[in-house]
């Protein structure tokens, strides 16, 4: 089901409100089912695997934390046998991602140097498999918790009911954010003891409303309608040049930040609605002074998992520059493939690797200019200038994301640095790829509000809709009607156009 | 707390009014020929006597200005190009909420249509759009929208947009125009006539019957139930369009089940029908019928609810003034059809000869307009504008046959009333040429201007519109008789 379908419009206040009726010892039960039905609706066979993996990490927490308890006088013995729980867990999860998500992955990159290899080599036959919706998601936020049981920062969950929500909360189920245990789970425990008045807060529903007001403005009214265009430049490269192919670049890094980012904040503010505070995935990314502060505000619960599950446990930053450098292009490299099973998100992850490991090495040189130069930090100016580089390098790396291969990406690049067609901006021109003069119009008026919002986070520290709730109740009704509106008129969905997925969803 | 239900009470309120405002102008107004709900939902309550429902043919072939002429009923035409028997069905039970019509004609044409394709036609997606996106919201809609779903097996996709409908309406922001905000001709009653004429083949009539398939049948039924129910005589009819061999047999099929349950049905291609009905000079390129043939099937059909004699003349009662109205826009678009052939100014004038009372002139000069010489002076002063006045310049209204206002070319941006309408002219003076020109602007159409002559427009008070606009100028080659590109003058 997705966020923007007439489905969701219906699921989402029968589900809120009967769960906001409903006595306490009712709710948790009432939302897994309703979770599973949310999860289902896709494919209900699929079901089955966010079960199995919800049961294996359950039982995993529980044994890991029964060996504890049992053997506390032995810790080395009780030790290696909570981390052969936990690598027999990782195990399996791991596999079932990989068989999902990976195997004809593999099947094809062998299938690939066989033939490199052996002249006349068949290719290996793949296997019929469809990719079961946010198995990336809830595959790490149940291995997260299993780590965290593992390394005794959270009690293993006894009821397998609260553990089972925890995993497939609908929400954030299928695109993040990848919660904690220590966040979500820390909630659902807390549940039925919240009273009705509680849970009728006013304030906390209105701004959870906004919230899923706000992320589909940014769905369907910006990430959606610059998809026209970034699909029409990415699929007819070869017939455009500079202009066009830097506009198809810079649509498909606004296309994802608006898409993933209206994802998030559809499910936080769905998850607020019902009392529950999902974390931030995004802070203003495009503001981002270097690849390295781009991370901490893009996708940060993924960020923030790769760091405690992967970066530190391979040593850090703590063992020396070279340690650290190969450290991060594990840890990039990784997060390429887990976005998705192709050599272009492991190139983009690598990309992002090298940037990273780039910085390190010129960080002091950089100091040193400034200090040199007398370069004023936190000023306007510097700032823009370091937000647009960073900008630069990153939509630079988006289109090994966007590209179906690495081939076409670099034959993109190419084109785009060797095809002047500055041209294009004048008449007609802009108008030929995809959207029309009223189309850009809309676009450009709807980025001015998304630059706003980003300008008040960047400013206030506040998510929109906690700095929209401080604000004068007309201007805060005005915002509202007028952002409902423009959803619903210039919204990109309905009759002629493809629901489209959140481009998440795949990962 | 109570102000809080207050700000939210505000933001619902709001929320509702604007996107229901905007739900006004956005949704689809054109119902595909006829009248038209838009102007069906704005009768007077149970004013229409005779109703007309099915295909192209039937807003083709009955003219409702001539049944309101002649005999002064009140009859409309819910009809859409190609209209498919469920949608005559879904436009019936809709009509009948709102008006209790003592005959209702339903034509034929697509009835009796089999469609073996899983996947829905163009044509099968617009029945259902005209269905449900142009009735009003109610609880029907939804009874209506899975009805069709079963019909047509569409997917729930479709189901869920064509209930919800902005999904569908929304994308026409892209599209508004004029009409979308505001209903000019709420008065028409369904006739779309033509003075377009073209040669049409005979019927290929014969014996052979396709009986209707299972799903026309029940149409035919819960029609004809409706009818009885609602007390109103129905009566099938299949207009003059030169049938096919296999669409006669077809609707020899609709007449076999149609007598079968006791409903009168007129075969209108039939050779005995045809005698009345020149193929000649009654049709339009497209097989439709034109303005001359209309004339004919519509004395018919006169005859027919005559000898049903439940229908009264309303002539003369303000309820049903609309009526009246529609019979004006009716002479106003014959009218027009006379002008067309006039070559020359006195043939125009001449052709205006029997309305130019009843309408309101505006004759404003351009240039060196004094160039059209004696001849042209002569034929304005038909026209009401005396020869001092021709020869002063400027813009006049005319209304029977006197100056009633008059706007000099000194004057700055001036307004000269039309009906309830404000016309601005506008006069520019090219210093270099030593030429004045006028700009003539009315409902955010120019009507000027020409170099060297004078724009005629005519415009009728009592329905609000724009008859027609000539404009007559002066090359080297003499007085040219153009018309203004904006108007749609052989088929309305």
């Amino acid at each position: 089901m997705l966020f923007n379908s007439a489905a969701f419009l219906v699921f989402f206040p029968i589900v809120s409100i009967v769960y906001l009726l409903l006595p306490g010892k009712l709710r948790r039960i009432f939302l897994l089912a309703a979770s599973y039905y949310f999860y289902m609706s896709w494919n209900a066979k699929y079901a089955v695997l966010i079960l199995f993996s919800t049961v294996v990490t359950w039982l995993s927490g529980l044994a890991i934390e029964k060996v504890r308890t049992e053997t506390q006088d032995s810790n080395d013995k009780s030790r290696k046998k909570e981390k052969a729980i936990l690598a027999a867990c990782i195990t399996v999860n791991l596999a079932i991602l990989f068989v999902f998500k990976y195997l004809n992955f593999s099947i094809n990159t062998i299938s690939a140097i066989r033939k490199i290899l052996i002249s006349g080599a068949d290719s290996l036959g793949t296997l019929n498999l469809l990719l079961p919706v946010g198995i990336s998601f809830y595959t790490f936020q149940a291995l997260g918790y299993v780590i965290d049981c593992y390394r005794g920062d959270f009690k293993a969950e006894k009821s397998f009911i609260r553990y089972a929500l925890f995993v497939s909360f609908y929400p954030q189920l299928v695109a993040g954010p990848i919660e904690r245990s220590k966040n979500l789970l820390a909630q659902i425990n807390t549940v039925p003891d919240k009273s009705r008045k509680e849970l009728f807060n006013y304030d906390r529903i209105r701004d959870g409303l906004f919230l899923m007001l706000w992320g589909m403005f940014l769905k369907l009214v910006i990430a959606d309608r610059v998809g026209i265009l970034v699909d029409y430049v990415f699929d007819n490269y070869y017939k455009h040049g500079t202009g066009a192919l830097i506009l198809g670049a810079i649509g498909f890094g606004i296309q994802i930040y608006c898409d993933f980012g209206s994802y998030s904040t559809i499910a936080a503010g769905a998850a607020e609605v019902m009392g529950f505070n999902l974390m931030e995935n995004f802070v203003a990314p495009y503001f981002a002074q270097s690849v390295t502060d781009f991370w901490r505000r893009w996708h940060i619960s993924l960020s923030i998992w790769f760091r405690d599950y992967l970066y530190i446990p391979l040593g850090g930053n703590r063992r020396g520059l070279l340690i650290k450098l190969r450290n991060l292009m594990i840890t990039f490299a990784v997060s390429g493939l887990w976005h998705g099973a192709a050599w272009t998100y492991v190139f983009w992850g690598i990309l992002h690797g090298l940037y990273h490991v780039v910085e390190s090495l010129i960080k002091p040189l950089i100091t040193r200019i400034k200090k040199d130069f007398e370069i004023p930090e936190g000023t306007f100016g510097v700032r823009f200038i370091n937000a647009v580089i960073t900008f630069a390098a990153v939509d630079f790396a988006w289109i090994f994301f966007r590209a179906p291969s690495i081939k076409s990406a670099f034959d993109y690049i190419r084109v785009m640095f060797t095809t002047p067609d500055f041209w294009l901006l004048e008449g007609e021109g802009l108008y030929t790829l995809g959207l029309n003069a009223a189309q850009f119009r809309i676009l450009s008026i709807a980025l001015l509000a998304l630059l706003f919002a980003d300008i008040v986070r960047e400013k206030t520290g506040k998510r929109f809709d906690r700095w929209m709730a401080g604000q004068w109740a007309p201007f805060r009704i005005i915002c509202g009607v007028t952002l409902l509106v423009v959803t619903v008129v210039f919204g990109v969905y309905g009759a002629g156009f493809d629901a489209r997925q959140f481009i998440y969803f795949q990962f | 707390m109570k102000r809080r239900f207050a700000q939210a009470a505000a933001f619902i309120i709001a929320s509702v009014l604007i996107i229901s405002g905007i739900y006004g102008v956005i949704s689809y107004k054109a119902t595909g020929g006829g009248g038209g709900f838009r102007n069906y939902y704005g009768l007077g309550k149970n004013t229409v006597d005779v109703l007309f429902i099915g295909s192209s043919h039937a807003h083709c072939s009955v003219n409702n200005a001539q049944l309101w002429n002649e005999k002064g009923i009140s009859s409309f035409t819910l009809s859409s190009a190609n209209q498919s028997i469920d949608t005559t069905w879904y436009f019936l039970k809709e009509a009948f909420k709102t008006q209790h019509p003592k005959m209702v004609f339903a034509e034929t044409f697509n009835f009796n249509r089999s469609d073996e394709t899983e996947e829905l036609t163009d044509e099968e997606l617009t029945n259902v759009y005209r269905a449900d996106l142009l009735t009003k919201f109610s609880t029907d809609t939804f009874g209506r929208v899975l009805s069709q779903q079963k019909d047509y097996g569409f997917d729930d996709n479709l189901r869920n947009e064509l209930l919800l409908r902005f999904p569908i309406i929304h994308t026409r922001y892209e599209e508004l125009t004029a009409e979308d905000f505001s209903n000019e001709t709420s008065y028409k009653k369904g006739y779309q006539g033509s003075f377009e004429t073209g040669q049409m083949r005979d019927p290929e009539a014969n014996d052979e019957i396709i009986m209707p398939d299972e799903k026309c049948t029940g149409y035919i039924d819960k029609i004809t139930k409706l009818c009885k129910e609602e007390g109103a005589e129905l009566i099938l009819f299949c207009a003059p369009g030169g049938a096919n061999t296999e669409e006669y047999s077809r609707q020899n099929g609709i007449k076999a089940y149609a007598e079968s349950c006791g409903i009168k049905f007129i075969n209108m291609n039939s050779p005995e029908f045809m005698d009345r009905i020149d193929t000649s000079t009654d049709f339009r390129f497209d097989e439709h019928l034109n303005n001359s043939g209309a004339a004919k099937v519509t004395a018919y059909i006169e005859e027919l609810i005559d000898e049903n004699g439940t229908c009264a003349d309303h002539r003369g009662d303000k309820a049903y003034s609309s009526w009246d109205k529609d019979a004006l826009y009716v002479r106003d678009r014959f009218l027009v059809g006379s002008l067309l052939n006039a070559e020359t100014l006195g043939d125009y004038i001449a052709a205006l000869s029997e309305d130019k009372d009843r309408l309101d002139v505006i004759v404003s000069f351009s240039g060196n307009h004094a160039a059209m010489g004696e001849e042209g002076k002569a034929v304005f002063t038909g026209l009401g504008i005396d020869s001092d006045s021709f020869d002063r310049g400027g813009t006049y209204k005319v209304s029977g046959g006197v100056i009633t206002d008059v706007v000099t070319p000194e004057s700055d941006v001036s307004t000269i009333k039309l009906g309830k309408k404000d016309c601005r002219i506008k006069y520019h003076e090219d210093e270099e040429k030593q030429i004045i020109t006028a700009d003539i602007s009315l409902d955010l159409v120019n009507y000027g201007a020409f170099v060297n002559g004078a724009t005629v427009l005519l415009y009728d008070p009592e329905i609000d519109a724009v008859v027609d606009c000539i404009y007559m100028d002066f090359f080297e080659s003499g007085l040219q008789l153009l018309r203004h590109e904006g108007m749609d003058l052989i088929t309305y």
